[in-house]
């Protein structure tokens, strides 16, 4: 018995010599370094905007600064997520983003980030309005995401599509960057959290833990860039 | 009815007994830390759910040791005048069939997995402050996971061989080999760490078999006590060799002609009958009879409760002397 644990603890002991740990079965970085990234995506502004082929917007700046560090380029495929996930089960796909989040039940066969960026959605009201401590009765607006009502209803408050949001003379439902970014006052009631993720083929740990360490790396500069691009 | 005496521990037992259950406490006590522990680390590896299943499962034994203690010791009354010892073996019954179920779903479940080939995603927490990959914070709580374990068990072991306690051998043997299950789940996440995904479900599925086996030693061993079976010995399920002392003890006393024992095991415990041909020749057979009683249990301090039934003829015992005298 003795024997058998100290071999294996030899054994456990060598692994960190035979290179970067952990690696990837399908070999995803290796070939990604110095060669082709290949990215899912979906608009969804701010996150991911669509430019003919090429794709701007917060996410795809990341993923265009994580190419270069690899030396790699970037091959956009635009599609809708539920594809890009296939593609990824398939190691069609190298990484999927669109400003998706850890809400869904994919996360079981593909690989997820976790969570890099986490935006409250919460009730904001316009500088100069008087301070409310609950929405139960009144009126607010929502512009996105399609649930908002649901959430608004669930308080009691009745839901109004407004656009733009800006426009809406009294409280609102918004993530917390762009009640910051449009100088609102952020009343404090958050309803829900929306939690930023990325997808990566199911197993390639080597990958997902850079892919991981980089977004989380970057967590800061994406909140002053949300808050930049809120008056847009 | 006239109820049974109660079973009472020799004092030395009594201490050892005690001990016993003290560290049955300790066991209780380290496994929850090892189970949530083991929860928070789990992540998408099948090995780590393997393992963290089998820690689960190895509370109840403790449990219900301990749960059978109190019921042990308990008067035998109008009620149940054979004493309540009987709920230590159900007890023991229902873990062991909770080992055999949750292992084979278990092993279902891993091998189905490794079929479907799928790939176990694992990647990185922030622990204490850095951004470590999940593998580590898994192996070292697969190596925290082995130790008090294995040195429980080692601890128990030689305990139920004196109190012979086959519910509590069972619980220390499984213990000791939690080494086993931390092994295979390093080799697993290891092996996941190697870029082989494959590792982690092998691992599990061997996890599950050991469970599975575990279930079934223990379901036969449990149903054999409960069927009243021959005494055996506590490690190597062999026969006990306290009949045949019985029986030659009992042949020694000078009244007694030739006599039979039927022994059968009750827990840690021995109770049966005796069946004598009382010698030809002037004497109290009813005092003498009491004293036997008495004296017997000083052969071996498991022996309770021994009724001694003096017959004409030993061959024909019970049914078939009924029968001829109809």
């Amino acid at each position: 018995m003795t024997a058998v644990s100290l071999l294996a603890l030899v054994a456990m002991l060598s692994i960190p010599s035979c290179g970067p740990i952990p690696k990837d079965p399908e070999k995803t970085t290796e070939r990604i370094l110095a060669g082709t990234m290949r990215v899912g995506v979906s608009e969804n502004p701010p996150w991911i905007r669509r430019n003919g082929e090429e794709a701007d917007g917060i996410e795809a700046d990341l993923i265009r600064s994580l190419a270069q560090t690899m030396s790699a380029r970037v091959e956009w495929v635009w599609g809708i997520p539920e594809d890009h996930y296939h593609g990824l089960e398939k190691f069609e796909i190298d990484l999927v983003a669109g400003g998706l989040t850890a809400e869904t039940p994919w996360k079981a066969r593909v690989g997820m980030t976790r969570p890099w960026v986490e935006v409250p959605l919460t009730v904001g009201v316009p500088p100069g309005h008087a301070e409310i401590e609950t929405i139960d009765g009144s009126t607010v607006g929502w512009s996105s995401p399609p649930h908002a009502p649901a959430l608004l209803r669930e308080r009691g408050a009745v839901p109004v599509r407004v656009d733009p949001l800006r426009s809406h003379g009294g409280p609102v439902l918004a993530p917390a960057w762009w009640v910051e970014g449009n100088g609102w006052t952020d009343a404090g009631l958050i309803l829900d959290h929306e939690k930023h993720v990325m997808f990566v083929p199911p197993g390639e740990n080597r990958w997902l833990v850079r892919v991981e360490r980089f977004l989380l790396e970057h967590e800061a500069e994406t909140w002053q860039k949300l808050r930049e691009g809120a008056t847009r | 009815m006239k109820p049974r005496e109660r079973f009472e521990f020799p004092p030395d037992k009594e201490r050892l007994f005690r001990r016993a259950m003290r560290l049955e406490w300790w066991t209780i006590f380290f496994l929850s830390t090892i189970v949530v522990v083991m929860y928070l680390a789990m992540g998408n590896s099948q090995a780590m759910k393997a393992a963290w299943i089998e820690d689960v499962l190895s509370l109840v034994p403790p449990i219900a040791i301990l749960t059978a203690a109190r019921f042990r010791n308990r008067e035998p009354d109008s009620h149940f005048p054979y004493g309540y010892h009987r709920a230590a073996s159900i007890a023991f019954l229902c873990a062991a069939v909770a080992l055999l179920a949750l292992g084979s779903y278990m092993l279902y479940d891993s091998l189905s997995k490794l079929l479907k080939a799928e790939h176990p995603t694992i990647g990185t927490k922030t622990v204490f402050g850095h951004d470590v990959w999940m593998g580590w914070v898994m192996m070292a709580a697969l190596a925290y996971s082995a130790i008090a374990p294995v040195i429980l068990g080692r601890m128990k072991l030689p305990l139920a061989a004196e109190l012979h306690d086959k519910a509590m051998h069972a619980d220390a043997d499984m213990n000791k080999a939690d080494w086993m299950t931390a092994l295979a789940g390093l080799v697993g996440v290891g092996g996941i760490a190697l870029g082989l995904w494959w590792a982690d479900g092998v691992a599990a599925a061997f996890i599950s078999f050991e469970v599975v086996r575990d279930g079934v030693k223990n379901v036969r061993r449990v149903v054999s006590d409960l069927m009243d079976s021959e005494p055996t010995t506590v490690s190597k399920s062999r026969p006990d060799e306290v009949v045949e002392r019985l029986e030659t003890w009992f042949r020694g006393l000078h009244w007694v002609s030739d006599a039979r024992v039927r022994l059968r095991e009750e827990g840690h415990v021995f109770t049966g009958e005796v069946f004598v041909v009382p010698a030809k020749g002037e004497y109290d057979l009813i005092a003498e009879m009491a004293d036997a009683t008495k004296k017997s249990s000083a052969v071996d301090w498991r022996i309770w409760d021994i009724v001694i039934m003096p017959v004409a003829d030993l061959e024909k015992t019970g049914g078939e002397a009924r029968a001829e005298s109809r």
